[in-house]
C-alpha cells in the first residue's frame, strides 16, 4: 500500500454511521469494519473513533449501552437511531454530490 | 439491558464518565490484544502493539470526557425541569381534588395581597409620587412664621414677598398667589370656580407651559393691564368642551370679561387644589404700606447651585433685616421654608403609613393561617416524602415537591389579588375623605403590580417556610415506620407559635383600632359651641361689578334674608363671614380703646362678620350683654361682640363691655371697629380637636363683604329646603351662583372625615384580623387535639375525667394566647405612640381601650380552644384507641 490517507473528522463520522447501519457494534468492531471495508486505505488511530462515537451519541444519532462481547467480556455497543439513519442518508447524498462536483472540476482541468 | 442502565440511574449510582470511558477503552484493547495474540504475537508484544495502534489514550479519554460530562449536565438539567413541571401539574391536580382548602387559602391570600397592593397604590399615588412639575424636588413652600404669637406657619405679606423675590440669590424664581372663588358666567350656567391669582414667577417656578396658547406677559401683571386668564385642563374640557379655538375667546368672571390666553396641560394643578383657572395677581396700589397684611401664599424654585438649607438661611437673614427695618409691622416675624412636596403630603402621610402597617400585619396573619393549613396538609403526606427520599430524590427536589402546591396557590392568589386591588383603589377613590391630595390619579400601575409580586414572594416564603423546614429535617426511617404519617407531625412547638403570633397580630390591630374609634367618639361628643342640627348653609359670592358698594351689598343681603325668613320652613335666617369648620382663617391684630400695642406684643383674634340672627341660628349663647339686633344698622353706632375666649384672654379683669376694638389689619378708616356690647359663647371654629380661638364679631350690616355664607335654621330636614333657597336666590339675581349647599351636619362630618375614615378602615382591618385569628386558633387547637387523640383517649380510659382533658387543652392554648396577647398589646402600644395628632383625648396606652380589647379577644380565643377540647372530651375513648 502506498501512503495511507488521513481522514477528516467529518468523514470519520460518516464512516462510523455507515458502519453502524447494519447492526450495533462496539468500538473495536467499528475500527475493524472500517479497515476491512476500505482495504486498509485509511490510517486511523483506533482510539480516535471514541470521541467520534461519543459525539455522535451526544447528537442523538447513535445510542449506546453496555453489553457482552463475543469474548464474553463487557463492551459498549453503539446503535444507530432513526435520527442517525436519516442523518446518514443525507450525509451520503451530500458526499456524493461533493465527490461528483470535485470530479467534474478535476476532469475539465486535465485538458 | 437498557432498563439496567436506567435502573442504575434511578438508584443514583451511575458510574462516573471517567470510569465509563476507561472501561470502554480497556475493552477495546483487550479485544485487540486477543486478535494480535491469535496472529502469533506474545501477550506483551500484543499489548504494546495494541496500545500503539490505539493512539494517545489520554487525549482521547479527555475528549470523550468533555463530551460526556456536557451530556450529563444537560440531561440532568432536562430531567429536573421536567420533574419540576410534573410536580407542578401534580400540585394543581391535588389542589383541584381539595377545593375547600384551595379556595379558602387562595381567597385569604388574595385578600391579604390585594389589600396590601391597594394601600401601597394609595401611598404611592398620594404621598410618594413627586409633584407634577419638572425637577419638582427643587420647589419649596415659603411661609411667614411668628411662633411667639402662636402662628408658626402663616401667609406672607406682599412687600415681604417682593423683597424676598428680588433679593434671594438662592432662589431662581418665586411666585406668590391668592386663591379665590369667582362666579363664572357666559358659555355655561353660572358656576363657582376656584381660581388662583399668581404673580409673574408662575411660569418660571412651575416650569410648565400651556399646551394651547401662551402664558402671561409681564405687562399683564401691571395695574390697569388687560384682564387675561389661563384655563385648567379640567375647565377647558368641562366648560369649554375641549374647543381648540378657545384661545382668544372671552370668559366672564365675577361680571368682568377676561381674555382666554391658553390652556394648561392635563394633570397640571397649582398650588395643589382643584384650581380651575389662573389670573395675574395685581399688586395693590400702596403695597409698601401692606407689610403687616399677610394673605399671600408663596413658593419658589431653588437656584441651580443652592440647597434647601442655604435658601432657608438666606431667607431667614432677609427676614431678620426686614424685622429690623420695619419694627412696627414685622417684629417677631421670620420665615419657614419647606419642600413643596412635603407641604402637600404631610397631612395624608401619617394616615397612609398607619394603613400600610395595618395591611402588613393582616398579611402576616393571613400567611400564618395559610401556613398552618399547608402544614397540616403536608403532615398527612409525610409518607410520600419519605418514599421519594428513599428513592434518591435530592433535598432540592423534595423541597420543590413540597413547595409546588404553595407556589401554585400563591400564583393563583396573586392573579386574584390584582382585580381585588383594582376594586380597592376604585372604592378608596370614591369614599376617601375630601382633601386627600392627588387621590384621583391613584390606581394600579406597573409599579403597584411589581409590589404585588414582591408581596406574593414574601408571602410564599412565610407560608412555605414551616413545611420546608419539616422536609429538611425529615427522618426517612422514622417516617416509613408504622404509624409514620402521624409521627412526622410537626412538633407541638410550631403550633404554639402560631397561636401566639395570631393573637399578637389581632390584638395589635384591635388596640390601634380601639384608640382610633375612641378618638372618633370623643370628637363626636365635643361641644363645638354651636348646635349643628337643622341648619342649612350655602356660600354666596357677590361680584364687585354688580354690587360695587357696601350699600348695594347690604341691600341685597337684607332683601335675601327677608325673603328667606318668610318661608314657612325657615325658623331664622342669617349671614356669616367665616362659617366654623370650613378651613376659614381670617385673623387680625386689633387695638383696644385705641391704645397702641407695643411692637413685641401680639394682640390678635379671628375676625368674623355676622348678621343679627346668626347667634340664634347656630344657638350660640350670649353670655353677657347682648347680641346684634336689628338696631345695629349700617351707618348707626358701630358695635362688636367678642367670644368668651377673647374675653378671658384680653380682659382678664372681666370688664369687657364698653371697650372699643379696632381691627388694624387693613390700614385706613374702614377697618372694622366697634364698641363691645356683648360676650358670646366660644366656638371651635378652626377644628374640633383644638381649643376655641378668640373671636371678634362685627355686624355684617355695618361691615359688608362680598363673599358670605348663608346660615338658616330650618324646620325639618335642612337639605329639603335647598330647592326653595335656590329659587329665591335666582329670583333675586339669576347670575348669582349659590355653591356648597349643605347642612351643618355635613360640614362637621367633613371636618372630622379623616378621623372617621381611619376609624372605619382600621376597625375593618381589626375585625378581619380578629376573625382570621379566631379561626386560626380554632384550627390549630383542633389539629392538636386530633393529633393527641390517642393519648387523650388512653388517659380517659385510665380514669382521667373529661373536665381534666378539656382543662388541659384549653389551659395550654390560653397560655400561648396570653403570651401573644402581651406581645400584641405591646406592639399596638408602640404603633399608637407614633399616631400623635391622629388621636384626640386618648392616650396611646389607654387602659380602658386595651382592657376591652384584650378581654374581647381572649374571649374569642377561649372559645377557639374550648370548642375542640370539648369535642375531644366527648369522643368515646374505646373508639379512639381502636381507630388507630
Amino acid at each position: 500500500m502506498g501512503t495511507s490517507l488521513e481522514l477528516l473528522q467529518g468523514t470519520l463520522d460518516l464512516l462510523v454511521l455507515k458502519a453502524l447501519s447494519w447492526e450495533p457494534l462496539h468500538g473495536y468492531a467499528v475500527a475493524t469494519w472500517i479497515r476491512d471495508h476500505s482495504d486498509a486505505e485509511f490510517l486511523i488511530e483506533e482510539g480516535a473513533l471514541y470521541p467520534a462515537l461519543h459525539r455522535l451519541e451526544r447528537r442523538g444519532w447513535v445510542e449506546s449501552e453496555w453489553g457482552v462481547s463475543e469474548n464474553n467480556r463487557r463492551a459498549k455497543y453503539y446503535r444507530l437511531t432513526s435520527k442517525g439513519r436519516a442523518q446518514l442518508r443525507s450525509e451520503v447524498t451530500m458526499w456524493e454530490r461533493y465527490v461528483s462536483a470535485v470530479g467534474r472540476v478535476l476532469k475539465t482541468a486535465q485538458r | 439491558m437498557a432498563s439496567f442502565r436506567k435502573l442504575f440511574r434511578l438508584i443514583g449510582r451511575e458510574p462516573s464518565p471517567a470510569d465509563d470511558i476507561a472501561a470502554e477503552f480497556e475493552a477495546h484493547l483487550e479485544l485487540k490484544v486477543e486478535a494480535l495474540i491469535r496472529e502469533g504475537l506474545s501477550p506483551a508484544e500484543a499489548r504494546r502493539e495494541a496500545e500503539k495502534s490505539f493512539g494517545p489514550k489520554a487525549r482521547f479519554a479527555a475528549e470523550c470526557g468533555v463530551i460526556d460530562r456536557a451530556e450529563r449536565r444537560e440531561r440532568r438539567w432536562r430531567e429536573s425541569i421536567s420533574g419540576a413541571l410534573q410536580d407542578l401539574r401534580q400540585a394543581v391536580r391535588a389542589l383541584i381534588r381539595s377545593p375547600g382548602f384551595a379556595l379558602t387559602t387562595i381567597l385569604v391570600l388574595a385578600a391579604g395581597i390585594g389589600l396590601n397592593a391597594t394601600v401601597f397604590a394609595l401611598l404611592r399615588g398620594v404621598v410618594l409620587r413627586p409633584l407634577p412639575f419638572p425637577h419638582s424636588d427643587r420647589l419649596v413652600a415659603v411661609h411667614s412664621s411668628n411662633p411667639v404669637s402662636g402662628w408658626p406657619e402663616f401667609s406672607v405679606s406682599p412687600p415681604d414677598f417682593l423683597d424676598w423675590s428680588r433679593e434671594a440669590k438662592t432662589m431662581s424664581a418665586m411666585v406668590a398667589w391668592n386663591t379665590d372663588y369667582v362666579a363664572a358666567t357666559g358659555s355655561g350656567p353660572a358656576e363657582e370656580v376656584p381660581i388662583a391669582a399668581v404673580t409673574a414667577g408662575f411660569l418660571a417656578v412651575t416650569g410648565v407651559a400651556p399646551t394651547l396658547g401662551r402664558s402671561f406677559n409681564p405687562g399683564e401683571f401691571e395695574r390697569g393691564g388687560p384682564r387675561v386668564v389661563l384655563l385648567s385642563y379640567g375647565v377647558w374640557a368641562g366648560r369649554f368642551g375641549r374647543d381648540p379655538h378657545v384661545v382668544g375667546g372671552r370668559w366672564t368672571l365675577d361680571g368682568e370679561s377676561y381674555e382666554i390666553l391658553g390652556v394648561m396641560p392635563s394633570g397640571f394643578t397649582f398650588p395643589i387644589d382643584r384650581i380651575g383657572a389662573w389670573v395675574p395677581f395685581r399688586m395693590p396700589e400702596n403695597v409698601a404700606r401692606q407689610r403687616g397684611a399677610h394673605y399671600l401664599e408663596v413658593a419658589g424654585r431653588l437656584a441651580d447651585a443652592a440647597t434647601l438649607d442655604r435658601a432657608r438661611a438666606e431667607l431667614v437673614t432677609l427676614a431678620a433685616r426686614i424685622e429690623k427695618d420695619f419694627p412696627a409691622s414685622s417684629t417677631g416675624w421670620t420665615v419657614l421654608v419647606r419642600p413643596l412636596h412635603e407641604e402637600v403630603v404631610r397631612d395624608a402621610r401619617p394616615t397612609l403609613l398607619l394603613l400600610m402597617t395595618g395591611v402588613g400585619l393582616l398579611l402576616v396573619l393571613a400567611c400564618v393561617n395559610v401556613a398552618n393549613l399547608v402544614l397540616v396538609r403536608s403532615i398527612g403526606r409525610g409518607g410520600e416524602v419519605a418514599l421519594r427520599s428513599a428513592l434518591g430524590a435530592g433535598r432540592a427536589r423534595l423541597l420543590w415537591h413540597g413547595a409546588s402546591e404553595v407556589l401554585v396557590l400563591l400564583a393563583a392568589s396573586a392573579l386574584l389579588a390584582l382585580p381585588i386591588a383594582a376594586l380597592g383603589t376604585g372604592l378608596v377613590r370614591k369614599f376617601a375623605p375630601a382633601g386627600v391630595p392627588r387621590i384621583e390619579s391613584v390606581g394600579i400601575d406597573p409599579v403597584a403590580m411589581l409590589f404585588t409580586l414582591g408581596t406574593t414572594a414574601i408571602a410564599a416564603l412565610l407560608v412555605g417556610l414551616a413545611p420546608a423546614r419539616r422536609i429538611a429535617r425529615a427522618d426517612v426511617r422514622q417516617a416509613l415506620a408504622v404509624g409514620g404519617s402521624r409521627s412526622l407531625g410537626a412538633r407541638r412547638g410550631s403550633h404554639r407559635w402560631i397561636v401566639a403570633l395570631e393573637t399578637a397580630v389581632a390584638l395589635a390591630l384591635l388596640s390601634v383600632a380601639g384608640v382610633l374609634i375612641k378618638t372618633r367618639e370623643r370628637l363626636n361628643v365635643v361641644d363645638p359651641g354651636f348646635d349643628r342640627s337643622a341648619t342649612l348653609v350655602a356660600d354666596l359670592s357677590l361680584p364687585d361689578k354688580r354690587y360695587p358698594t357696601g350699600d348695594a351689598l347690604s341691600r341685597f343681603q337684607d332683601d335675601l334674608l327677608g325673603r328667606l325668613r318668610a318661608l314657612p320652613g325657615v325658623e331664622s335666617a342669617s349671614l356669616i363671614f367665616g362659617l366654623p369648620l370650613t378651613d376659614f382663617g381670617f385673623s387680625s391684630s386689633f387695638t383696644i380703646d385705641s391704645v397702641p400695642v407695643p411692637d413685641d406684643v401680639h394682640q390678635s383674634a379671628q375676625l368674623r362678620l355676622a348678621s343679627a340672627e346668626y347667634f340664634n341660628v347656630q344657638r350660640i349663647p350670649v353670655l353677657q350683654g347682648r347680641g346684634f339686633t336689628a338696631e345695629d344698622r349700617r351707618g348707626g353706632r358701630r358695635v362688636a361682640l367678642v367670644s368668651a375666649a377673647a374675653a378671658r384672654r384680653f380682659w382678664p379683669d372681666g370688664k369687657v363691655l364698653g371697650h372699643w376694638v379696632r381691627m388694624s389689619a387693613s390700614p385706613g378708616d374702614d377697618s372694622p371697629s366697634g364698641e363691645i356690647v356683648g360676650i358670646v359663647g366660644d366656638v371651635r371654629e378652626e377644628r374640633l380637636d383644638a381649643p376655641p380661638r378668640p373671636i371678634v364679631y362685627f355686624s355684617s350690616d355695618q361691615t359688608t363683604v362680598s363673599y358670605v355664607t348663608l346660615a338658616l335654621r330650618v324646620r325639618g330636614t335642612p337639605l329639603a329646603l335647598a330647592p326653595e333657597l335656590r329659587r329665591i336666590v335666582t329670583a333675586l339675581d339669576p347670575e348669582l351662583p349659590l355653591s356648597r349647599v349643605r347642612s351643618m351636619d355635613d360640614v362637621v362630618r367633613a371636618a372630622t372625615a379623616s378621623y372617621g375614615f381611619r376609624a372605619w378602615v382600621m376597625g375593618f382591618f381589626a375585625l378581619l384580623a380578629a376573625s382570621l385569628a379566631g379561626i386560626g386558633v380554632y384550627g390549630v387547637i383542633s389539629h392538636i387535639v386530633a393529633q393527641r387523640s390517642r393519648e387523650m383517649g388512653l388517659r380517659r380510659a385510665l380514669g382521667a375525667s373529661d373536665r381534666q382533658v378539656v382543662r388541659e387543652v384549653v389551659g395550654s392554648g390560653m397560655r400561648d394566647a396570653a403570651v401573644g396577647a402581651v406581645a400584641g398589646l405591646g406592639l399596638g402600644w408602640l404603633i399608637t405612640l407614633k399616631l400623635g395628632d391622629l388621636l384626640f383625648q386618648v392616650k396611646p396606652g389607654d387602659p380602658v381601650v386595651l382592657g376591652i380589647v384584650a378581654v374581647l379577644f381572649l374571649g374569642i380565643t377561649l372559645l377557639g380552644c374550648w370548642l375542640p377540647a370539648r369535642r375531644a372530651a366527648r369522643n368515646d375513648p374505646a373508639l379512639v384507641l381502636r381507630g388507630e
